[in-house]
């Protein structure tokens, strides 16, 4: 019975966190600036970038500055960083997921199979983004390395199967967000 | 009349400004600045009149602008050690105080400007965020050369 209600409390948490996710993301526009994409922007985030933002590498040279202070300077920006970058995610994955749909609308001969897998690839990764903003709140971008780079890959493998994420309309339809 | 014929080019316009310019800046934030400064606020064109007197005008801006992309990757991809080392160079190379230089770097963040039009904004967001935090480190070690300098002043020397 615990086990039961347990979760449902993690299904309401996560449908909360998508909600906030979703609904962050503009206002993460907003606080990022106003810079608008060029469709010359080049290709996405790469996965070492992903890697280098919840690497523990920086912050042990941190920490060897012995200054508290600096330490948890370090860990404000990284974890501004990392929310921007799964904020930023979501919002893709939210804009390949729409184009996908309206692809879908024109075809004539749906596959029932695999919209289902696609639905369920967009659903689990909008689950691991809920989950990592949750925990990049409360816990160290560093904590978060193996799960980020998960998502990350998880994120580009979707592309050539099902054309959930296309090329240049995702890069021209999306917003460059300029930096803090 | 007679026209001064135009030296032919033994390099591309990327290598010429990698070669011609860019080895001249000892550090890799230099070189950022540097190329952003060729770019135009206004329209975002790259201009160089010595590099476009060799090539042409648009052969000029697209150099400028593969130069400004790829040492922006490079900064981007450095760890926070070497951005703490890198920009330590710039200042060693810079004319201004060093107090000075990190207060003005600090306040008005001119590094701000210095990204590429294209570039991803995750990794925008990464390398000002680490020149935040090297900017940061330099402040608290210049900070304690400071008191180090200030302890060594007042203790009494051995003879005493």
């Amino acid at each position: 019975m615990i086990a039961f209600f347990g979760c449902i409390g993690v299904a309401v948490l996560l449908f909360v966190l998508l909600f906030f996710l979703g609904s962050g993301s503009g206002m993460d526009e907003r606080d990022l600036g106003d810079l608008e994409i060029a469709d010359t922007r080049e290709a996405s985030c790469p996965s070492e970038v992903v890697k280098q933002i919840f690497s523990a590498r920086d912050l042990q040279f941190v920490a060897r500055e012995a200054s508290p202070p600096l330490q948890h300077f370090f860990i404000g920006e990284r974890r501004r960083v990392a929310i921007g970058w799964i904020r930023r995610t979501s919002l893709d994955l939210r804009i390949a997921m729409r184009e996908h749909v309206r692809m879908a609308r024109e075809k004539e001969d749906i596959d029932a199979a695999t919209e289902v897998r696609v639905l369920l690839q967009y659903l689990r990764l909008r689950c691991l983004c809920g989950l990592l903003l949750a925990s990049a709140m409360v816990v160290r971008p560093s904590g978060l390395r193996e799960l980020a780079v998960y998502a990350s890959e998880l994120f580009r493998r979707l592309d050539p199967a099902h054309s959930l994420l296309p090329g240049p309309e995702r890069a021209s339809s999306r917003r460059l967000h300029s930096t803090r | 009349m007679n026209e001064t014929p135009k030296p032919t080019p033994m390099q591309t316009p990327f290598e010429d400004v990698l070669n011609r310019t860019l080895s001249r800046i000892p550090s890799e934030i230099g070189r950022m600045i540097y190329l952003a400064s060729t770019r135009d606020y206004n329209s975002g064109i790259y201009q160089h009149d010595g590099l476009a007197s060799r090539f042409s005008a648009a052969d000029a801006g697209a150099a400028l602008k593969q130069a400004h992309c790829a040492v922006f990757q490079e900064l981007a991809a450095f760890s926070l050690e070497e951005l703490v080392g890198d920009l330590n160079r710039y200042i060693e190379n810079s004319d201004e105080p060093r107090p000075e230089f990190l207060r003005a770097w600090r306040t008005l963040e001119p590094y701000r400007v210095a990204i590429p039009l294209t570039a991803d904004p995750t990794m925008a967001q990464l390398l000002l965020s680490n020149i935040r935090i090297a900017l940061e480190v330099l402040r608290i070690r210049q900070k304690r050369a400071e008191a180090h300098r200030s302890d060594a002043w007042q203790l009494p020397s051995p003879a005493q």
